[in-house]
């Protein structure tokens, strides 16, 4: 049985029903993974290690293909909610290999902020995906931070080193970025950087 | 132990037909226990460990526990040594009823013939606190970089007082103590909503904002943490605003109640808390309203911008 052609089905069935207010079909949805994972692990006990490895390594080749799948959505989407529902899933799955991908649509801007509960995402998906990644969005926003004049893009990614790390850190990883750095104009921009994460700080500690 | 000092099996007296014998087992000699069970009104279903069950604490619908003998005769029900919180006594002599009035653990034991068994029943329930002060707990969701970008809790606003927010971070004490460890899953944060917004001075109808009646506004997955962290707790979150939806004015007045539900029965009382914001294009600072607070207000009736 293919696990991960499975499992991405159900990721696509996912992002297909997520503009709808399905709550049938969602839990038809959950009851389908739920079966999945159970006969996955009954299957578990009875293979020989070699196979058993094999069988829990798939879930690393799911990830594999479902970001494909997720990144293909994201570029090729005419649609703005299929494409922020393909950043935020990139983002909560913690698909670290998606971070170029989700640097790229850094100022990528969702509709308008929905009246109510809190939504899964706000204005800037791409931005929130990098935060729930976490730390191997750091590198990646201190080059952009050190090469990018756009001032939207140094703001969110200023926003992501701040919220990947604690406040203290974040200024820290800019110092020692900035103090480190060679190359003039790059030394620049990271004080640019540097100052903006000040302000930023200083508002939200 | 003399014949003139006649031994009742335990449960006599308080449950089967007293059996008076000089030397228990009485009427059951070879007799031994099978297993302990429940048979009604707790379940092992999102439970963990064999031996334990949980059900919601309730007025009536008390749990029965029940034995298992061999030979399984009255007889040897009657001779069942019963310890523990054995409760009081079911239907039948190898039955206890354990009432589910309060929040507890109960651990009851039967033995009999050199064999013995358990159960832990556990009757849940949690207390609900919304917390609108201080800041976001440590085991919740945190809001991260969402909103003012802080992790304030209560009224806060951003961009010049350009967007206002009420958050809140709804947290519930689950009990008996330990619970963490036995049901670690079947809860839900569980949140419902009246409503009177104003757009422009026309009511949010549309967008299902004006309401007479509790509607479903439960947090979506990502903003609940259901798992009981160490100290018993889960947590959900919630930080409803106030921006420019409007092309010259927005309203917004908000009761709430949130409750806990576990294996979809209600397993807390309510707590209750409101949000109202307002906002106006023209005015400095836009926001002009901004509160969050426990309880529930009575909501308007008219618009305050258009009345």
């Amino acid at each position: 049985m293919k696990y991960s052609k499975i499992a991405i089905g159900i990721i696509l069935f996912l992002v297909l029903i997520s503009d709808r207010d399905d709550a049938r079909a969602m839990k038809e949805g959950a009851q389908v993974i739920d079966q999945q994972i159970t006969d996955v692990m009954k299957k578990l006990d009875s293979l020989d290690d070699r196979s058993r490895m094999k069988l829990i390594s798939q879930v690393d080749e799911q990830r594999s293909e479902l970001l494909g799948v997720l990144v293909n959505y994201l570029d090729t989407s005419p649609s703005k909610n299929v494409q922020a529902a393909a950043i935020y899933m990139i983002g909560r799955h913690r698909l670290s290999d998606g971070v170029d991908e989700l640097m790229r649509h850094i100022d990528f801007q969702s509709d308008e902020p929905l009246r109510g509960a809190l939504p899964l995402w706000e204005k800037f998906p791409s931005m929130e995906a990098l935060i729930t990644i976490g730390n191997p969005s750091v590198k990646p926003c201190l080059e952009l931070l050190a090469t990018d004049e756009n001032d939207l893009h140094r703001t969110l990614a200023v926003k992501v080193i701040r919220y990947v790390e604690s406040a203290d850190v974040a200024l820290f990883v800019l110092q020692q970025a900035q103090a480190s750095e060679k190359d003039v104009k790059r030394k620049e921009m990271l004080a640019d950087a540097l100052d903006r994460m000040q302000k930023l700080v200083k508002e939200t500690r | 132990m003399s014949d003139s000092k006649k031994t009742t099996s335990p449960s006599a007296g308080d449950g089967g037909t007293p059996v008076n014998c000089a030397k228990p087992p009485c009427g059951c000699p070879d007799g031994k226990l099978v297993s302990l069970t429940v048979k009604s009104n707790a379940t092992q279903n999102n439970v963990t460990g064999a031996k334990n069950w949980a059900t919601v604490k309730k007025s009536s619908d008390d749990v029965i526990v029940e034995a298992t003998t061999n030979p399984n005769t009255d007889a040897c029900w009657q001779a069942i040594n019963w310890s523990g919180d054995t409760g009081s006594p079911g239907d039948k002599p190898n039955q206890r009823k354990l009432s589910r009035s309060a929040s507890k653990k109960f651990h009851v034991q039967a033995a009999l013939g050199g064999e013995s068994d358990y159960v832990d029943v556990w009757m849940l329930w949690a207390t609900v606190t919304i917390n609108t002060s201080g800041t976001t707990p440590a085991n919740s969701v945190q809001y991260g970089g969402i909103e003012d970008g802080t992790e304030n809790l209560g009224a806060v606003t951003w961009g010049g007082q350009t967007n206002g927010a009420g958050k809140v971070a709804p947290v519930a004490q689950l009990t008996p103590n330990g619970v963490h460890d036995v049901v670690k899953a079947g809860w839900e944060f569980k949140r419902h909503r009246i409503s009177h917004d104003w757009i422009d001075g026309v009511k949010n109808t549309a967008a299902n904002y004006w309401n007479t009646t509790w509607q479903d506004d439960t947090s979506l997955p990502r903003w609940k943490k259901l798992v009981p962290d160490g100290g018993d707790k889960i947590y959900d979150l919630d930080g409803p605003n106030i921006f420019a939806v409007g092309t010259t004015d927005a309203e917004t007045y908000n009761n709430f109640k949130q409750w806990i539900e576990w294996n979809g029965d209600k397993c807390a009382d309510d707590a209750q808390w409101y949000y109202q914001g307002r906002w106006q294009k023209s005015a400095a600072p836009q926001v002009s309203l901004n509160d969050v607070g426990t309880g529930n207000i009575a909501l308007p009736d008219k618009s305050h911008f258009h009345p």
